[in-house]
């Protein structure tokens, strides 16, 4: 618990690095034409594309929080088997929203310089979009992390008859 | 290209890095969840052991079903020693499913 507390807490602070560097930046180089908030959107829509990666990188984060929980000794443990079709669900979800970032992270580049002079107030209010994909992809990151272990069911199914006595995990090759 | 231009480039390269590393750091996290609940699943097929056969295990599938809910597991698949398969399941106690 305490690590998954962390590991958001450290998540949830990054963005204000980016956005540290990005004010440095902005010290150094104060263009009218692209502000401090229009960089900042451009840079928190790259840093939510960035962290959607991982999930389609390796599948042991979206097992841990729906499928399959290891292979072990003979014996797969298994969450609910609806926990299969969620699986499915989140990596399509996932991608869509990998694409969200993406035009997101686009239309932060070109739109504001485009419509500074017809829409200003598009134009100037449009970094939120950047925003607002940086905390979603964050709201993603908690509910992977998060998992209702306790009390939470799950299906043992023996793959072999040498399961008698299933091996401790650490013996395993499950560790990358 | 200007210093500000490269800078911004490398910036959001930056930006796009740092999202993945904070992500990518949590991916053992089904590795410890394993080996914090590995105890409890152990003891589970510990307790029920060897099934010979279909008879034995209709014989022993009242007990097995209560050392299930001891442990919170709503299905268990046991290799039979016989050869095959035997399914139980929580959500439908009345039925034994065998498969090769």
């Amino acid at each position: 618990m305490k690590r998954t507390v962390t590991n958001c807490l450290s998540y949830l602070i990054l963005p204000g690095f980016v956005a540290g560097l990005l004010a440095i930046v902005q010290i150094m180089d104060p263009s009218p034409t692209v502000g401090y908030t229009q960089r900042l959107g451009a840079a928190l829509a790259l840093y939510g594309v960035g962290s959607l990666i991982p999930y389609f990188l390796t599948n042991d984060i979206l097992d841990h929080r729906f499928g399959e929980v290891s292979t072990v000794g003979g014996y797969t443990v298994r969450f609910h088997p609806d926990d299969k079709d969620n699986f499915d669900l989140a990596r399509s979800a996932l991608l869509a929203l990998l694409v969200v970032g993406i035009i997101f992270w686009i239309l932060n580049i070109i739109l504001p310089i485009r419509l500074s002079t017809t829409q200003p107030t598009w134009a100037n209010s449009f970094w939120l979009t950047g925003v607002v994909f940086c905390m979603l992809t964050g709201a993603v990151f908690v509910y992977m992390n998060f998992r209702p272990s306790s009390g939470r069911t799950v299906s043992i199914i023996g793959t072999s008859t040498d399961t008698t006595s299933p091996t401790a995990p650490n013996a395993t090759p499950l560790k990358d | 290209m200007q210093l500000i231009d490269l800078l911004m480039i490398v910036l959001a390269g930056i930006a796009f890095i740092v999202g993945f590393v904070a992500v990518w750091r949590i991916r053992n996290l089904r590795i410890h969840f394993i080996e914090q609940h590995w105890e409890r699943f152990d003891q589970l097929v510990s307790s029920v052991g060897e099934i010979n056969s279909l008879g034995e295990a209709r014989l022993r599938a009242p007990m097995i079903i209560q050392i299930m809910k001891r442990y919170g597991a709503t299905a268990l698949v046991v290799p039979l020693r016989s050869g095959g398969k035997v399914s139980f399941n929580l959500e439908d106690p009345q039925s034994l499913r065998v498969s090769k």
